[in-house]
């Protein structure tokens, strides 16, 4: 062979080697790259799946019932009035929520069965306790439910369902009419995570945006008028030592109001107790529907649904009728914001 | 052959950096999400009134006068508050500080010193014989409660300050 094929032939050996040394190089280096990148995306992952464990913490829900189910026959001594049209269905207790987010449209999903197997109540209802706390007998029932328009007559409130807090404890006290006699029922607490369920709707509908209510409003009391203007305002009431025995009228005049489902808010914080014995006796009578009335310390605070007015005309809402001389007015506001319900 | 390997590595890494990008992302998102679920933000709606007990003939038995505060407190944010109260601070007209307590949203009657704490768990004030609490509790994301608390105190204040306090979830 002669010495430039020779030189030749190694020169090509030589790019040969070059060429190979420079694909495995290349094929380490990218398996290097890959490999370190496989580390960091099950790094990623891994931090993903921590912070997704952390969503599912924050954001869940556990709702706790600890229920008394009875059902009560219509013609239980222990009716008001005796002797019912139907039988009732009455669930009491409380239920709570252990998790740490907020249960949305939370309810009790109740199915109850007659003996032959007949489906009586298959509704949800809300988690609703006693209505007020005005210690009138009449008025200071359960919420009712019906379970079609005939059971309905003994009232039904309303199936709207509320939100429960992390952490927060509700009493729950509330009866539902029914068709025949229920032997067997299951109570499960039921609830969303978000504050629409999604599947109600099958195509997103804009939330509406609530309209700020506009109410004009005068509020007389111990026979002093109080005007407030459109939006709510606060005004001051004499200190007043109130009378035993002695009626103590909240009258309210709504001249006009926007919109519906709102409430109005009357807060009166100077309504004192002068001491808190176990004698104090106070009246407090509502005289329209959907009165709530929440005492809590030195103050009282009362809410209306504003549909539940008359509008022009004089509402009497509210009367207060001290049986100790306990009572009085200090520093004493009237509020009246309004407020969205 | 070269040009089979470098596509293969160039396909390879590509969609690894597209799957980083979208890790990333996805990360970014969640972090954010929990930095909302854990701040709780208090804001209030709330009255104080300084009680000169000796001015009114139904408090004339009562040796303090109290700074009474009530009204509604609400959790605006997206995280829980821990730990959840009102800062209460409180001068006399001379400057001197009556008041200095954070005191639970849950209320009641409260003294700031040894005389006006014996007073406040009378029986006048307690059927339990002894104050409430001074314990902070929690109030939820979204939540509103309504607040009352009296705070017997020596002397007159004439101004003050409260501030709601509450810690966020770890």
């Amino acid at each position: 062979m002669k010495r430039e094929n020779l030189m030749l032939m190694a020169v090509l050996l030589a790019v040969v080697v070059l060429f190979l040394s420079a694909i495995a190089g290349t094929i380490i280096y990218c398996n290097r790259v890959i490999s370190a990148g496989n580390s960091k995306i099950a790094s990623l992952n891994a931090q993903i799946a921590s912070l997704n464990s952390q969503m599912t913490n924050l954001t869940s829900v556990n709702i706790v019932t600890a229920l008394g189910v009875t059902e009560v026959p219509a013609n239980s001594p222990n009716n008001y009035p005796t002797q019912l049209l139907y039988n009732h269905l009455y669930i009491s207790g409380s239920v709570t929520n252990t998790g740490e987010g907020t249960a949305y449209n939370a309810g009790l999903h109740v199915v109850a069965r007659e003996a032959d197997g007949k489906v009586e109540v298959d509704m949800t209802v809300p988690l609703v306790g006693p209505q007020n706390e005005s210690g009138n007998e009449i008025t200071d029932f359960a919420p009712v439910f019906g379970t079609d328009a005939k059971t309905q007559i003994y009232g039904n409130d309303s199936l709207r369902l509320g939100n429960l807090f992390s952490g927060q404890t509700l009493s729950i006290s509330l009866g539902i009419f029914h068709e025949g006699t229920v032997t067997n029922w299951t109570i499960t607490p039921v609830w969303t995570l978000t504050p629409i369920p999604t599947t109600l709707f099958l195509t997103p509908k804009p939330t509406p945006t609530p309209k700020v209510i506009t109410v004009i409003t005068s509020v007389t009391f111990n026979n002093q008028n109080y005007e407030f203007g459109t939006g709510g305002a606060s005004e001051s009431i004499p200190d007043t030592s109130m009378a035993v025995g002695a009626n103590y009228t909240l009258v309210i005049k709504v001249t006009d109001y926007e919109a519906s489902n709102q409430s109005v808010t009357l807060g009166m914080v100077g309504f004192r107790e002068s001491y808190s014995g176990t004698d104090k006796v106070v009246s407090l009578s509502p005289s329209v529907t959907g009165l709530e009335i929440s005492p809590s310390g030195n103050g009282l605070t009362v809410a209306w649904n504003v549909e539940a007015l008359s509008v022009g005309a004089a509402n009497p809402v509210l009367t207060i009728t001290p049986s100790t001389d306990n009572y009085y007015f200090q520093n004493a506001t009237l509020s009246f914001p309004v407020t969205v319900k | 052959m070269f040009a089979c390997v470098s596509s293969y590595y160039f396909y390879a890494i590509t969609s690894q950096d597209l799957k980083f990008a979208q890790l990333n992302t996805q990360e970014q998102t969640l972090k954010v999400q929990i930095a909302k679920l854990k701040i709780a933000n208090l804001t209030t709606a709330l009255q104080e009134n300084e009680i000169v007990t000796s001015d009114y003939a139904a408090t004339k038995s009562i040796p303090y006068n109290y700074l009474y505060v009530s009204g509604t407190v609400t959790n605006t944010g997206e995280g829980n508050a821990f730990n959840a109260g009102l800062h209460v601070d409180a001068y006399s007209a001379a400057g001197s500080i009556e008041i200095n307590m954070t005191f639970p949203l849950s209320g009641g009657t409260f003294g700031t010193d040894s005389r006006t704490d014996a007073y406040a768990a009378s029986p006048q004030y307690s059927s339990t014989g002894s104050g409430p609490s001074l314990q902070l509790g929690k109030l939820a994301a979204g939540e509103t409660v309504e607040v009352n608390i009296q705070i017997f105190h020596e002397g007159v204040v004439t101004n003050w300050t409260v501030t709601p306090v509450w810690t966020n979830p770890q």
